[in-house]
């Protein structure tokens, strides 16, 4: 992985390694919501989840529709190989930018 | 799988799901790719606080974050489709890579027709820029007078007082400036040079915006004998030095005068209908008289051109409302009323209102030009844009039908097929415009010497043209890929495949465009060949005088003793003679159409007549070798001068003498204090051009001022004549200029627009046969394709080769021949209106539209028989063996 992922990539990523077989945007978009605390909007993170996807760090598969959904199908998503490169990459990253830093957050 | 499955979804649970027109307009803003699923996930949370918290609190939820997730939704659909276009482009390119030709054809008949268009808009701005360097030159307007005269009026310039009584004492006119046009001889200690002088008022500067390079054009023309030189007359006659304050002795008219330079001008741009060389006070041409109304004491009335500029906001009705209280009333002519009226000077140029004929100004140039050339641009420019189509088409019946099957397979949209088809298109276009730049910029300079103008290609020159034409090149691509991209995606895909893929064939589309095709071109040809054989007859017809061999001296500058034109005429004469060379020489006080002119009311006809007048010597009629049909030209023993004998032609006699006018005076015919008698009737002559009707004339024997010498050569060595006239004129009037011509290259200058508007529509209607020649040919490739089994079968069945090569060429003989019925008409009608303007023109000949149509069929058949003659040879057994 030539290019350092944006934040939302990152956060995007852990959502969907952390959901497992459960991954798709309504979970996605509730486990970052979640954990940021920000209230954004489902249709933001369509986009960038299509770019991961498109960069070979995602692959989906569409599941069975539901009624709940009004006959849509979900959009489950898994990470790749390089997909998980890239977050050990990310992770290494901030372990080694916060290594040496003598300085702990209040609380 | 179930993707695309949809489950019945009963009506309770329809109740359940989220407004209707949020899920509508969702469904719109998703992009393709997140149809499938991204509007359930919506549906998913929207159903969860519907469970949690109600409907409202769930309808709230979806409607927020529907107008939240639109940028970004939307932004993602732009973005993919980028992608896409990037994608379709490469195919394009390479497919253009693989048939090279078939591009040069394709963009090629695009370029041609869009560098059409480039010279088109150019020639018209330049004829809309025209005088639109004055500002605000909406509010300049000239100020005309009409008498009336039965039911026509004469047209007049104003009286000298008009001009000042507007200025003064109506408050909407800002300035007024009267002109008057005449010929300035200036003298410098070694020089003679003949300049245009305007006589003009201190106003001029105010009305029009001509600044000066020097001096101060508020009081520069105050002093009586002050003149403004053109900043290159200034440069002729002083060089470097400042002309500020030098005097310079000018000739205007018959009064020399002492002038002293007060300023000099910038020079006029090149888009002015008013040209000067030095300005001068009004009074030095019209006289003292210029200052009073009605006719001065000599009897003759002082006219001059009047131009007003309006103050802002007047409106020209208004100030056109009370000339009948104020101006009219001193325009009564023998109890005839006359009236004032005003004409917009911004639309003089490009003729949209009709001006009375003026001394002053450049000619207008004729609407019809303009309308002419746009609408050949447009013609030529539709011939391509459906040539393009039926090309894409054609390449897309050769290489496309599978590629486009197999991307249906596997699940494109028509929306994306549109897409790709379009994008080709612009690309296309786009590439055919920088080509149409090209060639426009290697044409201009010959359409610049053809249409007299200097236009430039330059980005100040095109300014908002680039835009507009890119836009236009766009739209030209964008729609003509639109119909191969329709007609491709209609078909089923299994229908591409078994190659039974037929555009055009069902809808007839194909065959309207060739019929228009066609029809265009044949419509242009017959009118090239129409304005060739009127040009052709202008330049052939007998103008009822012998121009070959004649030498034409201009003598206008010999205005002063000694070597005064009346003094030379007679030594240059008897000197001529002498050489055996020369035949004979006459003079003559008026050039051939600029003969002078007065108007004449017969009381038979409510109209005045022209009548024209010349003052010649004896050798005239030898001269230009006119015939008589009655009497006799003049003798050595006529009386010269007033009361003298006259020559009239065969139109005065018929106009105005019906029996006898042989020794009939002028005085008894016209009721006019005109002297003559007539002493005989000469055949009639074009001394006009052939553009217009000739008039009634009236020739006398004087040679008190001639302005011109006609010399007659003998023998076939002209140049060796115009060599003697040369040296013989040189050792009579040592120091005047020598100014020569012959005649029948005069008289053929004359049509010199014809001769480049018949060659100009010639060459563009070649140019739209050879594009859509580049049609048919992708046609021909179509119908070849289309038939291909039928051929094979044919041949199986033992039909020959020429038979079938018969077959293709059927198909397009047939449709030319019902363009050519439908072009016809339409032809027949242009040129009607075209040649209406001519009172001496050709016949409208028939055989022009057959033959027009014959050259068109021709163009066809070599076209459709490059690939014909192929598919007509091919082995059916390979052409069956699909099936």
């Amino acid at each position: 992985m030539d290019r350092i992922l944006t934040r939302t990539e990152e956060y995007l990523l852990l959502a969907v390694l952390k959901l497992k077989n459960n991954a798709y945007p309504v979970t996605i978009f509730d486990e970052i919501e979640k954990a940021t605390k920000s209230s954004g909007t489902i249709g933001a993170i369509y986009f960038p989840l299509q770019r991961l996807e498109e960069t070979g760090l995602l692959t989906s598969f569409l599941g069975n529709p539901t009624a709940e959904r009004g006959g849509k199908s979900r959009r489950f998503y898994q990470l790749t190989e390089a997909g998980l490169q890239a977050l050990a990459s990310a992770r290494k990253a901030q372990e080694d930018m916060w290594r040496g830093i003598e300085w702990e957050p209040v609380k | 799988m179930g993707a695309g499955q949809m489950r019945r979804i009963s009506a309770k649970e329809e109740a359940d799901r989220p407004p209707r027109i949020g899920r509508w307009i969702l469904e719109r803003l998703l992009p393709s790719g997140l149809k499938p699923t991204a509007a359930g996930d919506y549906e998913e949370i929207y159903h969860r606080i519907r469970m949690n918290a109600g409907a409202g609190k769930a309808a709230a939820w979806y409607w927020r974050h529907l107008a939240k997730s639109a940028p970004a939704l939307i932004f993602s659909a732009f973005y993919w489709r980028m992608i896409m276009i990037g994608s379709y482009l490469k195919l394009a390119v390479r497919l253009m890579r693989r048939r090279p030709l078939f591009t040069a054809v394709k963009i090629g008949g695009l370029a041609v027709g869009l560098a059409g268009c480039i010279l088109a808009f150019l020639y018209v701005r330049d004829e809309y820029a025209f005088d639109r360097f004055h500002p605000q030159v909406e509010r300049i307007f000239e100020v005309r007078s009409e008498i009336r005269m039965g039911d026509d009026a004469l047209t007049l310039d104003t009286q000298g007082p008009v001009g000042p009584t507007l200025a003064a004492s109506f408050p909407e006119v800002e300035a007024a400036t009267r002109l008057a046009k005449a010929e300035a001889v200036v003298r410098t200690e070694d020089r003679v040079l003949l300049k245009n002088s305007l006589g003009v008022d201190p106003a001029f500067f105010a009305v029009f915006a001509f600044p000066l390079a020097e001096g101060d054009s508020a009081s520069a023309l105050r002093d009586p004998h002050s003149v403004i030189l053109g900043r290159e007359t200034a440069r002729q006659i002083f060089g470097s030095e400042d002309p500020l304050g030098k005097t310079l002795s000018i000739k205007i008219g018959d009064e020399t005068a002492e002038y002293a330079v007060t300023g000099v001008a910038r020079e006029v741009p090149i888009r002015s209908s008013l040209e000067f060389d030095l300005l001068v006070p009004i009074a030095r041409i019209k006289g003292p008289g210029i200052d009073q109304w009605g006719p001065g004491p000599d009897g003759s009335a002082a006219d001059a051109a009047c131009f007003i500029r309006l103050r802002e906001g007047a409106r020209a009705e208004d100030l056109a409302s009370r000339f009948p209280a104020t101006l009219d009333t001193h325009l009564e002519v023998k109890g005839k009323a006359g009236r004032h009226f005003l004409l917009p000077f911004a639309e003089y140029h490009r003729g949209s209102v009709r001006f009375p004929f003026s001394f002053i100004l450049k000619p207008q140039s004729s609407p019809l030009y303009s309308a002419l050339l746009l609408s050949i641009a447009f013609l030529i420019l539709l011939i391509a844009g459906f040539n393009f189509m039926n090309l894409s088409l054609g390449t897309a019946v050769f290489d496309r039908v599978k590629e486009i099957g197999l991307r249906k397979v596997f699940g494109a949209e028509r929306r994306n097929l549109f897409l790709q088809f379009r994008s080709e298109g612009a690309l296309t276009s786009l590439a055919a415009l920088a080509g149409g730049f090209g060639i426009a910029a290697l044409v201009l300079p010959a359409f610049n010497r053809f249409s007299g103008k200097s236009l430039g290609l330059g980005f100040s020159e095109t300014g908002l043209l680039l835009p507009v034409l890119v836009l236009l090149a766009l739209w030209v691509g964008i729609a003509a890929g639109s119909y191969p991209g329709w007609a491709m995606t209609r078909t089923k895909p299994a229908d591409l495949f078994r190659g039974s893929f037929l555009p055009g064939r069902k809808s007839g589309f194909s065959r309207a465009l060739l019929v228009a095709q066609f029809g265009i071109s044949i419509f242009l040809i017959t009118t090239a060949i129409f304005l060739f054989l009127q040009r052709n007859f202008l330049l052939t017809t007998d103008p009822g005088y012998e121009a070959g061999r004649v030498a034409v001296l201009d003598l206008r500058q010999a205005d002063s003793p000694p070597l005064d034109a009346a003094r030379i005429l007679p030594v240059l004469k008897s000197r001529l003679l002498a050489h055996p060379e020369i035949q004979s020489v006459s003079g003559s006080s008026s050039a051939l159409t600029s003969w002078s002119a007065m108007f004449v009311k017969r009381d038979s006809s409510p109209k005045p007549d022209l009548v024209r007048m010349n003052d010649v010597d004896i050798d005239f009629q030898a001269a230009l070798s006119l015939r008589m049909t009655e009497g006799r030209w003049f003798s050595p023993n006529d009386p010269t001068g007033a009361a003298g004998a006259v020559v009239v032609n065969e139109t005065f006699v018929r106009k105005f003498a019906p029996a006898q006018p042989v020794g009939k005076s002028l005085f008894e015919i016209l009721g006019r204090r005109i002297p003559g008698r007539i002493i005989g009737v000469v055949r009639d002559f074009h001394f006009d051009s052939l553009r217009t009707e000739i008039h009634p004339a009236i020739i006398s024997l004087g040679m008190e001022a001639p302005e011109w010498a006609y010399i007659r050569l003998r023998g076939d060595n002209l140049r060796r004549g115009m060599e003697i006239i040369a040296t013989e004129f040189k050792a009579v009037a040592p120091g005047l200029p020598f100014v020569s011509s012959f005649l029948d290259e005069d008289t053929a200058r004359l049509y010199e627009s014809e001769s480049r508007w018949s060659l100009m529509v010639g060459i563009v209607s070649l140019f739209a046969a050879l594009i859509a020649c580049s049609g048919v040919f992708g046609l021909a490739i179509q119908i070849s394709a289309h038939k291909k089994k039928e051929i094979g079968i044919r041949k199986v069945l033992g039909a020959s080769t020429r038979q079938i090569a018969l077959l293709i060429n059927g198909e397009f003989l047939k449709t030319a021949a019902v363009a050519g019925l439908l072009a016809w008409p339409a032809s027949y009608l242009a040129v009607r209106k075209i040649l209406a303007g001519y009172p001496y023109r050709i016949p409208a000949s028939l055989w022009v539209y057959p033959a027009a149509t014959a050259v068109v069929l021709v163009l066809i058949v070599l076209t459709v028989n490059l690939h014909a003659l192929r598919a007509a040879r091919a082995n059916p057994a390979l052409t069956l063996r699909a099936e």
